[in-house]
Order: C-alpha cells, then sequence, then structure tokens
C-alpha cells in the first residue's frame, strides 16, 4: 500500500490503507457480498419496522473476541456511544446522529430507532465494531495508536512498524472459519516504481498499478508469468473543485464554459491511458444511483467562448488573457504532491484553458499542509482532487448547503436550495427506484451547475500473483471472499 | 590565468560547461520547440529525427525541456554561488583581518551553521516557503552555502595578515578597506574560486534533487530533476525520460568539477 497505516481503531480510520487493515481484523453487523448487496456479518438478520424508524438486528451467538471474551449487543451499543461522543475525533458520526435511541432488547438482538426513516441506515451499520470490555475506560481521542487491537475478524495482528508493514495472523476461532492463508503482511512503499520494482521481483503478492504500468510495463514475459492483472470499476471520481466565494466563479456560465474548455476524453486518453471512464456528475458507474441518461458536456471552444462573452470576459487588450472591469482572468489551480496523474491533469487543464483566454497557475502542496491550510481554511481558487464514494448514493456530506464548516466536506461552498431539497428527501426515501430518481435529478442539477469540473471516473487497476487459488473477482473487488483463498503445497512461499 | 589555459584538466571542465551553456543560453536557435507546449497526439515517443531526444508524457520535446531545464539549473548554480561567495567572502575577511572578538562571533556562527546537515536544513527551509519560486530556492541554496568559502578566505587572510606587502601598506597610511579590497582579497582569490566552482556543482545537484522531490521548480516550468521526477513514473517504458537529464547533470556535475581540479593544480605550480 502506498500510505502508511495512521490507526487501527476502526471508528478513527479515515485514511483508506487504515481502513483496509481494519477490515481484516474488524467486522460490521453488516457487510457487502460479491454483488455490493448487504448481508449479515456480526449481525444473522435484521428485520426494517415503522415504516423504516426502527432497525432491528439479530446478532450472531457465540463469537469471541480475539481475546476469547464473547461479543454482544453491549458492543454494538458501546460502538454508537463513541461514534456520536463528540470527544471522539471520528469522521463517520453523522450518519449515527440521526439515530434517536438504541437498546439491547435481549443478550443478543440491538434495536435502533431514528426519528425519520433514514435510508442510509442499513449502510452504516457496516461499521465496524470495537469491544467494550477493553475500550470501556479508555479515551479514544487520546488513543490514537492501539497497539494490539482486538476485534472479531478473520486476521489478528501480530506486529505493527510504523511507516514499514503491519503483519496479521489467522485467527484460528473465527466465526465462519479460520482462513486458509496463515499470514497477511501489509508492507507500506510510497513510491510506484519502486513498487513495481518490488512486483517483478515478486517481493509483494498484490499490489496497486498506475495506469502506464497496467497498460505497458505488465506486458513483460517476466510480469505476466507470475501475476494477473485486474480491472476494476471504482468508486471514485476526480474533479476540479471551485472556490464558490471567489467572484471569478460565482458565475454558473463561466464554470459551465470551463466545462467546455477541457477536453475530458483527451485527458481519459492520455493520462489514464484509457484506463478511465469520462465523469458525468457526482455518481461512478459502480452506483446503483448512476444514471446512463446524464451525458457529459462535450468538449467545444466555441460553446466556451461563446459563454465566457455572455458572462462578459473578453480580451480588450490583446495579451491573450481575458478581463471582465479591468479584472485578468487568472487563477491558481492547488493539488496535493504526491500524485503524479493529478499533476498532469492539471498542466493539460492549463494548457487548455490558455486556449480560451484564461491564465492558470499550479500549486503543489503536501497533503497535511493542503488539507489544513488549503482546504479547511478555504484557501483556493480551484482544487483537484478526489472523491471515494461509499456505497450508498448519501451526498449530503459533500453538497448540502450547511456542510461548509471547516473539516466539513462541503468546502467549494456548494448552494442550491433545490438539490438540499431532494438530498433530505433522498435519505428518507426506502423505495429503490425512488431513490434513483431523486438522486438522477441531484445529479442532473450539480452537473447543470458545475460546482465541480467532474473530470474521470478511474478504473482501479492492480495485480496479484498467480499463485493464489479460490480468486473470483466480482463487482466488489476481489477480496471479499480472501478467507477462501489458497496456495498449493509446492507453491507456497512462506512457512510458519 | 596563463597556466590556467594550459592545464588540460581545467580546458576539458571549460569546454564541457562551455558547451551545456552555450546551447542552453541560445536554447531558442537549436530547438523550434516550445518546452511547455503540450501535444497529448504525440506523447512518450522515442528518439527520432521529429524529436531527437524523445517526447514525455504530455508530448512535449524532451530536447527542449532539457535546454530550457538547463537555464534552469545553470542560473540557479550560479546564483547561489554568487550568494554564497558574496557573504562568505565578506564575512570572512572581516573575522580574518579584525581578528580578536569579532572573529571568535564570526567563527562560532560558522561552526553553528555548519552543524546543520545542509541539505535537511535546506530540505525544512523550502518547505517553509510556501510556495517555493526559483528565486526562493537560489536564496535558499545560498543563505546555506557560504561557510567554507568564509572560512578559506578568513584562513587566507589570518596568513597574508602577516606578510609584508600587507604591513607596508598598512604603514604606507592606506586605508584599511582599500588594503582589504585591493590588496587582500585578490590575493585569497584563488582557493575561493576553487571552491565556488566545486559548490555550484553541489548547488546544481541541490536543484535537481529538490525539483526531483517535487519541492523545487513547479511544473509545467522544466528543470532537469522534475524532468527525472517524471521518468520515474515511467521507468521501463520511456528510458530517454531517465537517460538524457541524467547525462546532462552528471557532465555539468563533472565540468565544475574538473574546472575546480584545474585551477587548484594551477594554483600550486
Amino acid at each position: 500500500m502506498g500510505a502508511g497505516v495512521r490507526t487501527l481503531i476502526p471508528i478513527l480510520a479515515s485514511d483508506s490503507a487504515s481502513a483496509e487493515v481494519c477490515s481484516f481484523i474488524f467486522n460490521g453487523l453488516l457487510k457487502y457480498d460479491k454483488d455490493l448487496k448487504l448481508k449479515g456479518d456480526l449481525a444473522e438478520s435484521w428485520e426494517i419496522k415503522d415504516g423504516g424508524r426502527t432497525l432491528i438486528f439479530h446478532l450472531r451467538r457465540r463469537v469471541k473476541w480475539q481475546d476469547g471474551v464473547e461479543f454482544s449487543a453491549q458492543d454494538v451499543i458501546f460502538t454508537y456511544q463513541k461514534l456520536v461522543d463528540p470527544r471522539v475525533p471520528t469522521p463517520y458520526s453523522g450518519d449515527f446522529k440521526r439515530i434517536s435511541a438504541i437498546k439491547a432488547l435481549d443478550k443478543y438482538t440491538v434495536e435502533v430507532k431514528y426519528t425519520h426513516p433514514f435510508a442510509p441506515a442499513l449502510a452504516s451499520w457496516t461499521m465496524s465494531i470495537i469491544p467494550k470490555h477493553l475500550l470501556e475506560d479508555k479515551d479514544l481521542s487520546k488513543l490514537r495508536f492501539w497497539e494490539n487491537p482486538i476485534g472479531t475478524g478473520p486476521y489478528e495482528l501480530v506486529r505493527w512498524k510504523h511507516q514499514q508493514l503491519i503483519e496479521l495472523r489467522a485467527n484460528k476461532n473465527y466465526f465462519e472459519y479460520p482462513p486458509f492463508i496463515e499470514r497477511v503482511i501489509f508492507r507500506i512503499i510510497p513510491d510506484s516504481a519502486t513498487l513495481f520494482l518490488e512486483v517483478l521481483s515478486q517481493a509483494v503478492d498484490n499490489a496497486s498499478l498506475t495506469p502506464l504500468q497496467y497498460v505497458v510495463n505488465a506486458k513483460s514475459a517476466l510480469f505476466r508469468k507470475n501475476f494477473l492483472k485486474f480491472r476494476l470499476p471504482s468508486h471514485s471520481f476526480i474533479y476540479l473543485g471551485y472556490n464558490l466565494e471567489n467572484p471569478l466563479f460565482s458565475d454558473k456560465k463561466v464554470r459551465r464554459a470551463l466545462n467546455f474548455a477541457v477536453d475530458k476524453k483527451e485527458i481519459v486518453k492520455s493520462i489514464y491511458h484509457s484506463q478511465a471512464l469520462v465523469s458525468n456528475g457526482p455518481f461512478t458507474p459502480q452506483s446503483w444511483a448512476y444514471s446512463e441518461s446524464l451525458k457529459p458536456a462535450s468538449y467545444s471552444l466555441e460553446k466556451a467562448r461563446r459563454l465566457l462573452e455572455e458572462a462578459g470576459w473578453q480580451d480588450r487588450d490583446g495579451d491573450g488573457i481575458l478581463e471582465k472591469e479591468g479584472k485578468k482572468f487568472r487563477f491558481t489551480i492547488t493539488t496535493n504532491q504526491g500524485s503524479f496523474l493529478r499533476q498532469k491533469i492539471a498542466e493539460i487543464i492549463q494548457h487548455q484553458l490558455k486556449k480560451v483566454g484564461i491564465g492558470v497557475d499550479i500549486k503543489v502542496v503536501e497533503w497535511s499542509v493542503f488539507i489544513e491550510r488549503v482546504i479547511n481554511q478555504r484557501n483556493f481558487d480551484a482544487v483537484l482532487l478526489g472523491w471515494s464514494l461509499s456505497f450508498d448514493p448519501d451526498l449530503y456530506d459533500i453538497f448540502y448547503s450547511k456542510k461548509t464548516a471547516p473539516g466539513e466536506f462541503n468546502f467549494v461552498g456548494y448552494n442550491n436550495p433545490e438539490v438540499d431539497k431532494l438530498l433530505l428527501a433522498g435519505r428518507r426515501t426506502f423505495d429503490r427506484e425512488k431513490r434513483k430518481a431523486i438522486y438522477t435529478q441531484v445529479a442532473r442539477l450539480i452537473y447543470e451547475d458545475q460546482p465541480y469540473m467532474f473530470i474521470a471516473v478511474p478504473y482501479s487497476l492492480s495485480c496479484l500473483h498467480r499463485r493464489f487459488r479460490g480468486v473470483k473477482p466480482a463487482r466488489s473487488g476481489y477480496f471479499y471472499n480472501f478467507i477462501d483463498w489458497w496456495v498449493e503445497k509446492q507453491e507456497r512461499k512462506y512457512m510458519f | 590565468m596563463k597556466h590556467l589555459f594550459r592545464n588540460p584538466i581545467f580546458l576539458s571542465g571549460f569546454f564541457i560547461i562551455f558547451f551545456i551553456a552555450f546551447v542552453c543560453v541560445f536554447a531558442p536557435f537549436i530547438t523550434s520547440y516550445n518546452p511547455n507546449a503540450i501535444n497529448l497526439k504525440e506523447a512518450l515517443l522515442s528518439p527520432s529525427s521529429r524529436h531527437l531526444l524523445g517526447t514525455d508524457t504530455l508530448g512535449r520535446d524532451l530536447l527542449a525541456r532539457l535546454l530550457y531545464g538547463g537555464r534552469v539549473s545553470l542560473a540557479v548554480g550560479f546564483v547561489a554561488v554568487g550568494i554564497s561567495v558574496l557573504i562568505g567572502v565578506a564575512l570572512g575577511s572581516i573575522a580574518g583581518f579584525y581578528g580578536g572578538v569579532i572573529d571568535e562571533i564570526i567563527s562560532r556562527f560558522i561552526d553553528i551553521m555548519l552543524c546543520f546537515p545542509s541539505f535537511f536544513l535546506i530540505l525544512s527551509l523550502v518547505a517553509l516557503a510556501r510556495h517555493p519560486s526559483l528565486y526562493i530556492i537560489m536564496a535558499i541554496i545560498g543563505f546555506t552555502s557560504w561557510m567554507s568559502p568564509a572560512r578559506l578566505i578568513r584562513a587566507e587572510i589570518l596568513s597574508l595578515r602577516q606578510r609584508n606587502f600587507v604591513i607596508a601598506a598598512l604603514s604606507c597610511g592606506l586605508s584599511q578597506r582599500r588594503v582589504i579590497m585591493r590588496h587582500i582579497i585578490p590575493n585569497a582569490w584563488g582557493p575561493v574560486m576553487v571552491n565556488a566552482t566545486l559548490s555550484m556543482a553541489v548547488a546544481v545537484l541541490i536543484e535537481s534533487s529538490l525539483s526531483f522531490l517535487g519541492l523545487g521548480v513547479q511544473p509545467p516550468q522544466a528543470s532537469w530533476g522534475n524532468i527525472l521526477l517524471e521518468a520515474k513514473e515511467c521507468l521501463g517504458v520511456g528510458w530517454w525520460m531517465s537517460v538524457f537529464p541524467g547525462l546532462a547533470i552528471f557532465f555539468t556535475v563533472l565540468g565544475l568539477n574538473l574546472i575546480g581540479e584545474g585551477i587548484r593544480e594551477s594554483l600550486h605550480k
């Protein structure tokens, strides 16, 4: 993996590396199966009552935490309490704050009540459950690193060398059955070129690939002999977010002009080597809320020029840059360091916007500075970023007009009362068809408003060593049945 | 000077640097490509008659980027060393000439500055400058590398001060400033020149390293370091992207070292 694991307390894990490792050690009440449908995990079954206002989970019996203590409804309630505790710095509290009451009906039954029907409720219970008996008297906000996490999951922690590796061992008492693969080692290799060299020397078995590696390097005989490569649809999109408080971008016409002026197909072709799709709005084709009927705007310099002129931007002094009321159209795109692809995309946008007379500067900032100074203080003209979405299509956190405080996700300052209303309605509707209609409308309105320039939906590209058996790629990826994988005896590389 | 141009080491270094500087300065006459012009239809082409050194991931001509990037690298080397020599000579000669408490203060300050591992000091200073520009990088490299010229010139002056011609000049009633500027510094100049050429090589390397780490010259402006950074992403796909900027850095550093070595040799003759 590329970035170091920051915490192994699942409710605090906001980065993908931490979340990935946590998913091996912990379980939620529910999980997604291979077709991205919800299925029971720590809960054996569940009921929806009161038109969606009440959920009842029937928990699995005889599940043991990795230290031998029995798992019960109290752990679920404890996890909820920690999630909504204002002192616990968790990014996941939003969904759980909708809960009006939670109680254990008996040792193995939990009842959750919501004030309003809340559609993302079920999906939110894929959140990992943490052990009450170990964390009850601990202050989670201070306990950044939990050195020996105890979960209910198929693997348990052996050692953790910060910024280097994490080693997991199979949990012999796992409630389904113990996994066949005895040890899993996550190594942290931030540099993609180094990572690929490690792949070629077979020092790693599973790794993500850059588009160029996927298309060109993976053709080598050495690679093909030992590795399978995978291309899976991802749940993320890349966008250029405008600071809507900046007068440059307050006019919708200008934002639409910018959208016409950037050739997204060209970006997909040359930067992603066609390993991405042109984005048509806030949903990716992976999501059930995605609508085929929305077509991304096609590249047209003419339309862009016309819209800019209508908005009052003209090049009066002939220097190639547009002006309006004596002000030049010049802005800065900020993006984070370490993402080669994003920097290249920024350079292409810079190049293409110059054609319509817009000057762009590029600023590349280190990640933690980027989040604290640029995003949280809204100190930017435009940012080039990506969102990884959850499986539920709820976009409340990203586009609701009130989610603009520092640390919240509507940092562009998007405000459309109609979208607000639809977002709230979407959360209260359980019927999938009706919900889909709502979100199609949301996507259409947002695409029209262009608070973001939606650029691309990249595929997730990876490779896996051929000696693993039982791997069955599906819509949700190929890790969903990891505990069923095995390696034939003569092909085993590591002995324990 | 006569010795210098008969010294084969100096000559070979001089020609290498002269050639590199010449092609970089006259880049527009050598290539017609704009180093920042993106042409996605010609991305990642290998060297050919159309693009002598091939193209990068955005289809920009690599030769043009190398030449224009060379301007950056050489300018950083030149200006940074200029700054460091200026500061170094000023502080070093003051310390050496006046001695006593002034010397103590300046020498201890030099010692303190030398305690910092210079590359990490530069890294943290660049990181502090929120938006690293070329000029900031020049200044940072210059302000963190004046210590060795300062020490050199101080030592040189300490010995020159005792020499008869200096004592004679002072006893003739010449002002101290005039003695330092006209009689001492010209005689102490040799070792400083050696040091300056060698540190120019170091400055070129530091700029390349900074750009390679993404902290130096910002895109789309080219520098040898950030061309290499891009090349790393295309390892095994575009050998030309890593080989040519690598060679450019190699020959520049080699040339500067040869010049320094040549000057040193001819000084000892």
